[in-house]
């Protein structure tokens, strides 16, 4: 009885979880989406996209690092080899991109030269680029 | 999921296209559109039921890898509204305003 309780509780967990990734990545995509529009009918320059793609990079892992903490949770409750093989999948579809994404962020921060825990996405890209004291180049 | 991965397909490929006609850069673009494609791949994969539906989510974000990895990965220059110039890619030089050109000695990642 407890066993058929706690595996529902995972369960309502797991959608819960789930559905905060999906919608930190939806609202990040539709926000971001709205900038990229905003700024090149404003500036009309490529180097403002930068830091936007940045935020966008941002909200996607931060969506995927939800959905991943779901994938774990979901473990708990996967009866058969079948599920565990597709979560199996998923999880590696996701700390693959997860770990690509991170690489690339990084990479253009060094680019744009902002720290790598500078990036709060609600901060406009430009100005950031344009304030920041750091050296532009990678001297590592 | 299905009526909202369409509409964020189709502001992908409306963003895209206003991106395209105010930077006039195909790269940037594209780069762009494959950026919101891959959210939209992330939100399929939330609903994937089946070994079909995983396998297109997991194809949308590899071509997305590959195509980002392989056209768009020599980076090219753009103009900065303050008048310097940086690289939209993977390469790590940098031209000052003032004249002086910086170039990386690492590689990119």
């Amino acid at each position: 009885m407890s066993e058929e309780l706690l595996g529902r509780v995972v369960e309502v967990l797991v959608v819960v979880v789930e559905a905060v990734g999906a919608a930190v990545i939806f609202v990040g995509a539709v926000w971001t989406a709205g900038r990229f529009v905003v700024s090149g009918l404003r500036y009309r320059s490529a180097a403002v996209f930068t830091p936007i793609r940045l935020s966008l990079g941002r909200f996607l892992t931060l969506g995927l690092e939800f959905q991943l903490a779901a994938d774990i949770l979901r473990t708990a409750v996967s009866p058969s080899f079948g599920q565990l093989g597709r979560l199996a999948a998923i999880a590696t579809i996701r700390t693959a991109l997860n770990y690509f994404l991170r690489r690339e962020i990084e990479r253009e921060q060094r680019q744009l030269g902002t720290p790598a825990d500078a990036g709060h996405p609600a901060r406009p890209g430009p100005s950031r680029s344009g304030s920041s004291g750091r050296s532009g180049v990678d001297r590592r | 999921m299905k009526p909202w991965t369409t509409l964020l397909t189709a502001v992908a490929l409306g963003t895209a296209a206003v991106v395209l006609l105010t930077a006039r850069s195909w790269r940037i673009a594209l780069r762009i559109l494959l950026d919101l494609l891959t959210a939209v791949g992330l939100i399929r994969l939330s609903a994937a039921q089946t070994w079909t539906d995983l396998a297109a989510a997991a194809v949308v974000v590899a071509l997305r890898q590959l195509v980002s990895t392989a056209l768009l990965g020599s980076g090219h220059r753009t103009e900065r509204p303050g008048g310097a110039k940086a690289l939209f890619g993977t390469g790590h030089r940098v031209d000052r305003p003032g004249g002086a050109d910086e170039t990386s000695p690492g590689g990119p990642g």
